[in-house]
């Protein structure tokens, strides 16, 4: 193989050749750089990159790793890391222009796990702005394209993640997830999006949108890739109050797992929002799943049609309440004025883009006297159904199998100035998150106009193992 | 029922969030959230009365930290807008 | 004036607490550090960053709810309240809304009982010093742990009212809950006033006072709106609900907001934090080592020792004082003597030097020392203060003190002979008078041969002698 076709290779198989010197760490980003070098103009995956650094981290790896035996399956492998999670001294822009000079003074807990093992990180990624948006259309630093088909969107939030990964800009990436934002990038990019179980990785670190519904999550070639980050990144943090304290051991993909499983095909998610196209994929893979699993039942999700709705009063919500702290006092933007009123008004009037001040204004609303019990309050509580749903659902199936999005990807500028739209993109994603359930996309075999399907299957709480060996079944499957 | 959110709603609940808005902006997105609002507005056909709200997404007790001093490196010295080792502002009127 | 009408007020306390490090963060609760170096990212609210919960801070709230009478939470739960003001950088702050720790408490003051509505925790703000054309925040506050707590309006005068901060202070600094110094701001009260016609059920309109940073503010700010209430009442108009700021200077009040500017804080579920169970165990715990309160520490000291409960008084006013107390008496059996000193000279000491016990020099066991002198006839009660007043200055000992100075009295008879009967001689006016049944001139005899001993005898001594004499 030729060493400038390493950055293609999944992290498994780069660690395989490193362990085996075949190749050196500084092949690895030297194959990494040259991706970005021929995409990078095209797709503007990254908002920051890190090169030098980056290869002078790969030459001291080269120089200091003598125990090759042990090796951590991330060391020296290139990273790219979402710009609403932080990175110390490096920019944390969340792609917004009120925190386009923020440097972030420390590491997340994810970040510093991934430093731990010895990874590279070799740059920030693109992103909606402060990850609200299903196109990645709305970041201050520019629009990341698809690279299946430049003309097409990568997904959103984490657009610049998932392009990376497609393109082999990188080989392992950090995305967030709030309502699909790692899993519908994912599905449109063609590559594998995981997002845990709510409180399975840390949150220290992560910009919050929504802070109870926020995680980090892996976007990786392949389905095992994806359990060796999250086994790196997971487990109790105590300076999230938020994270679970519960063990984590190596998450590994064990593919025949899937005959001790019955899989749940939930009847609300293939009806009229869903396209053709996309059912039948969908539909022919649950076919040949059968045959290797303990059983395929259809189920019901009865509070399906709420999600979207539930999903944005409650994020919106959050959101107008976790971006209040930008207000040009003490960091990133501030438009100097006389007055500190119109200081703030002008600071984040002017910082913030067109779809975060629609949703800080949906969310003060929803939050704001005499309308609590309305919005916010009953949002609430629809939520709790929608939880219980899944607890039903979950006590006759083991897995619940759906499409990842209702439509292959759309073209750049295609549903950008119809916002409830575009929020539809999330129709089978949020339900999920509202749940905090483990939730990932795999890649279809078969392709609409040269995009694969994404795949979505969601697990019990803290199930990923049996999330990640179903999903390294089908992809074995698909192979 | 009426949804209708009023040009002066908005304005007030901008003034809430201390969002300035352009004369179109606020235009545009008094159409937008009018017609999102519209759409939340199913999640009321719902007989929710015996249902208790989820307020988070796990259900695990509060940890609770020991009252120990750890220093933290002075989180202020990369942060711009200080003079005299305090953040200035434009007078803030009581 | 007004006493058509019945005053209605409640209470709003803030108070610091005595924790080591912030309410959601590990940085050091400090006073007077240089501004923002007590700060970290999380008080900061960076970006990204989370709270974690001191359970110091919970341990003390539960504390205060307990002594405070009240029911408290098995599960409670923090908010978000929003509202932009620079030295707020999370543009939120972290309180309890809907289920605060604890509730339905009270505190008795004079067979009265001041209801309290709810006790809850939360976290304090930065400070902006205002400064011409700009105003500067310094952070070091923020994140700094506060119990508020709420009575229901049922306080009835003024008077009542600085009782009930007088005795809540007193009860959370017995606690050790917080220091409750007033003038550092570790003790905020905000009254709510109203009057109704006596007899009315319904309340009147309400009005909320701000700034009132001494017991005196808080007597002298609620007499003048009651005053101000009284007068519109009176002419027939109405009283505005609103929000007023006390001036010290001038001793009246000003409008700071009224109904209509008031703000909507958007109070929802604090996502950060789960939902926070509150144990049967973890009350158990804390009720079992709850220090004595004022009034028991009171009872004890009149039963203990006998002391006068007006005495009492004076040495529970504070809990370092009354420790002081029962240290000092460790070593000095003669109870009484202890509280007439701490109570008269030490308290003058400390009056004078504008200092709290704790900073006092001279420690318990060494004032035991100088009392122990005095109630065993060592010294004369002059030579006492004498000796007494030395040891503030200096850092000798009392026995130090009379003996290199000889201030000690001496046993010696003949001495004592001697002078009385040189006395007798030198005033045969005097000596006739207290023959012929004047008997109370023998205290001024005795002082002559005291000043003539220079203090070395015992005065009782020199009566009896002296009596003995002029009795033959």
């Amino acid at each position: 193989m030729n060493k400038s076709d390493l950055a293609r290779l999944s992290i498994a198989a780069i660690h395989q050749k490193l362990k085996n010197k075949e190749i050196k760490f500084f092949d690895v980003i030297e194959s990494v750089f040259q991706q970005i070098k021929n995409n990078e103009k095209k797709i503007s995956a990254y908002i920051s990159l890190f090169e030098q650094e980056s290869f002078e981290q790969a030459q001291q790896l080269d120089q200091t790793v003598k125990d090759f035996s042990n090796l951590h399956p991330l060391t020296g492998i290139p990273f790219a890391i979402k710009d609403n999670i932080c990175v110390k001294d490096k920019l944390a822009t969340c792609g917004s222009r009120i925190l386009h000079n923020f440097n972030s003074p420390y590491d997340a807990t994810a970040v510093q796990r991934l430093k731990d093992a010895g990874v590279i990180i070799i740059g920030k990624t693109n992103l909606d702005e402060f990850a609200m948006g299903s196109s990645n259309e709305t970041s201050y630093f520019g629009k990341v394209a698809n690279p299946l088909n430049p003309e097409y969107v990568p997904g959103g939030s984490s657009g610049g993640s998932a392009a990376a990964i497609a393109y082999s800009g990188c080989l392992g990436a950090l995305g967030t997830d709030t309502g699909g934002s790692v899993r519908l990038p994912a599905a449109f990019c063609g590559v594998v999006g995981l997002k845990p179980t709510y409180g399975r990785v840390s949150r220290y670190g992560l910009i919050a949108f929504a802070s109870s519904l926020d995680c980090i999550g892996p976007i990786t070639k392949t389905v095992q890739d994806a359990a060796l980050i999250l086994s790196t990144i997971a487990g109790h943090d105590p300076y999230d109050a938020t994270s679970v304290n519960m063990p984590v051991n190596q998450f590994l993909c064990n593919p025949d797992a899937l005959k001790d499983y019955t899989i749940g095909v939930p009847q609300e998610y293939f009806t009229k929002g869903l396209d053709p196209r996309i059912a039948q994929i969908v539909e022919k893979t649950i076919a040949e799943l059968g045959k290797k699993c303990k059983a395929v039942k259809q189920i019901s999700l009865p509070h399906t049609s709420y999600t979207i709705a539930t999903y944005q009063l409650i994020c919106t919500a959050e959101a107008s309440s976790n971006l209040a702290r930008y207000d040009g006092v003490k960091y990133g933007l501030r438009i100097t004025k006389d007055d500190l009123i119109e200081m703030y008004e002008q600071t984040r009037g002017q910082g913030f883009g067109a779809e975060v001040k629609r949703r800080i204004l949906l969310g003060t609303y929803g939050l704001s006297k005499g309308y609590y019990d309305e919005y916010y309050g009953t949002a609430q509580k629809v939520r709790a159904l929608i939880k219980q749903d899944f607890d039903q659902a979950f006590k006759t199936c083991d897995i619940i199998i759906t499409p990842t999005a209702p439509t292959p990807p759309f073209k750049l500028g295609e549903k950008i100035a119809d916002p409830l739209t575009m929020y539809l993109s999330d129709l089978f994603t949020t339900s999920a998150s509202l749940a905090g359930l483990p939730a990932i996309s795999i890649p279809s075999r078969d392709k609409i106009n040269g995009f694969p399907a994404g795949i979505q299957l969601i697990g019990r709480a803290f199930a990923e193992q049996e999330v990640l060996n179903c999903a390294d079944a089908i992809e074995k499957l698909y192979a | 029922m009426s949804t209708k959110i009023s040009a002066s709603e908005l304005t007030k609940v901008a003034k809430l969030a201390r969002l300035g808005l352009t004369q179109s902006e606020a235009v545009s997105l008094t159409n937008d959230i009018e017609k999102i609002v519209e759409y939340f507005e199913m999640i009321k056909n719902l007989d929710l009365q015996k249902v208790e709200p989820m307020t988070h997404a796990v259900a695990i007790s509060l940890p609770l930290r020991p009252d120990l001093l750890k220093a933290v490196k002075c989180a202020t010295e990369m942060l711009p807008y200080q003079k005299h080792h305090h953040f200035y502002v434009p007078p803030v009127l009581e | 004036m007004h006493n058509k009408y019945e005053v209605v007020i409640g209470m709003e306390i803030h108070a610091q607490l005595k924790t080591k490090t912030k309410m959601f963060c590990a940085c050091a609760v400090s006073f007077g550090a240089q501004a923002n170096t007590n700060v970290c990212p999380i008080c900061m609210g960076l970006p990204g960053t989370l709270p974690t919960v001191n359970a110091q801070a919970i341990a003390l709230a539960i504390r205060a709810s307990l002594a405070l009478n009240c029911q408290i939470r098995p599960k409670s739960t923090f908010a978000r309240k929003h509202y932009f003001y620079p030295d707020l950088p999370k543009g939120y702050q972290i309180t309890q809304y809907k289920e605060p720790l604890a509730y339905e408490g009270f505190i008795e003051i004079n067979r009265a009982q001041i209801r309290i509505r709810r006790l809850h925790l939360e976290e304090d703000s930065g400070k902006s010093i205002h400064a011409g054309n700009e105003s500067l925040v310094d952070f070091n506050r923020c994140g700094v742990p506060l119990i508020e707590i709420v009575t229901e309006p049922n306080i009835t005068s003024p008077d009542q009212a600085v009782q009930y901060l007088h005795e809540l202070r007193q009860i959370l600094n017995y606690l050790e809950v917080s220091d409750c110094d007033m003038e550092k701001g570790h003790f905020r009260c905000e009254p709510n006033i109203s009057l109704r016609p006596i007899g009315q059920k319904q309340f009147g309109v309400r009005t909320e006072l701000k700034n009132l940073n001494s017991l005196r503010n808080v007597r002298e700010g609620l007499e003048f709106e009651i005053n101000r209430q009284t007068k519109l009442l009176n002419e027939g108009k109405a009283v505005q609900q609103e929000t007023l700021y006390w001036d010290e200077q001038t001793k009246t009040s000003g409008t700071m907001r009224t109904k209509e500017e008031s703000e909507d804080y958007r109070y929802f579920p604090e996502p950060d934090l789960p939902v926070m169970n509150i144990t049967e165990k973890m009350i158990n715990t804390i009720k079992s080592n709850l220090p004595l309160l004022p009034a028991q520490r009171k009872q004890q000291l009149i039963r203990q020792y006998q002391i006068s409960p007006q005495i009492a008084e004076v040495i529970i006013e504070t809990k370092e004082f009354a420790d002081y107390y029962d240290a000092t008496v460790k070593h000095c059996p003669n109870a009484k003597l202890v509280a007439n000193w701490l109570t008269t000279e030490v308290r003058a000491v400390l009056n004078q030097q504008i200092i709290s016990i704790n900073d006092f020099k001279i420690k318990p066991q060494q004032l035991a020392q100088l009392l122990n002198l005095l109630s065993e006839n060592k010294i004369t009660g002059k030579n006492a203060k004498q000796i007494f007043e030395q040891m503030v200055t200096t850092n000798k000992s009392a026995q130090e003190i009379a003996k290199t100075q000889n201030l000690l009295s001496i046993e010696d008879d003949a001495l004592l002979t001697n002078i009385a009967q040189e006395v007798i001689r030198e005033n045969p006016d005097i000596v006739t008078k207290y023959r012929q049944g004047k008997t109370s001139v023998i205290g001024y005899l005795t002082g002559l041969v005291v000043k003539k001993s220079q203090g070395k005898l015992n005065p009782q001594k020199i009566t009896r002698t002296l009596q003995q004499y002029l009795n033959t």
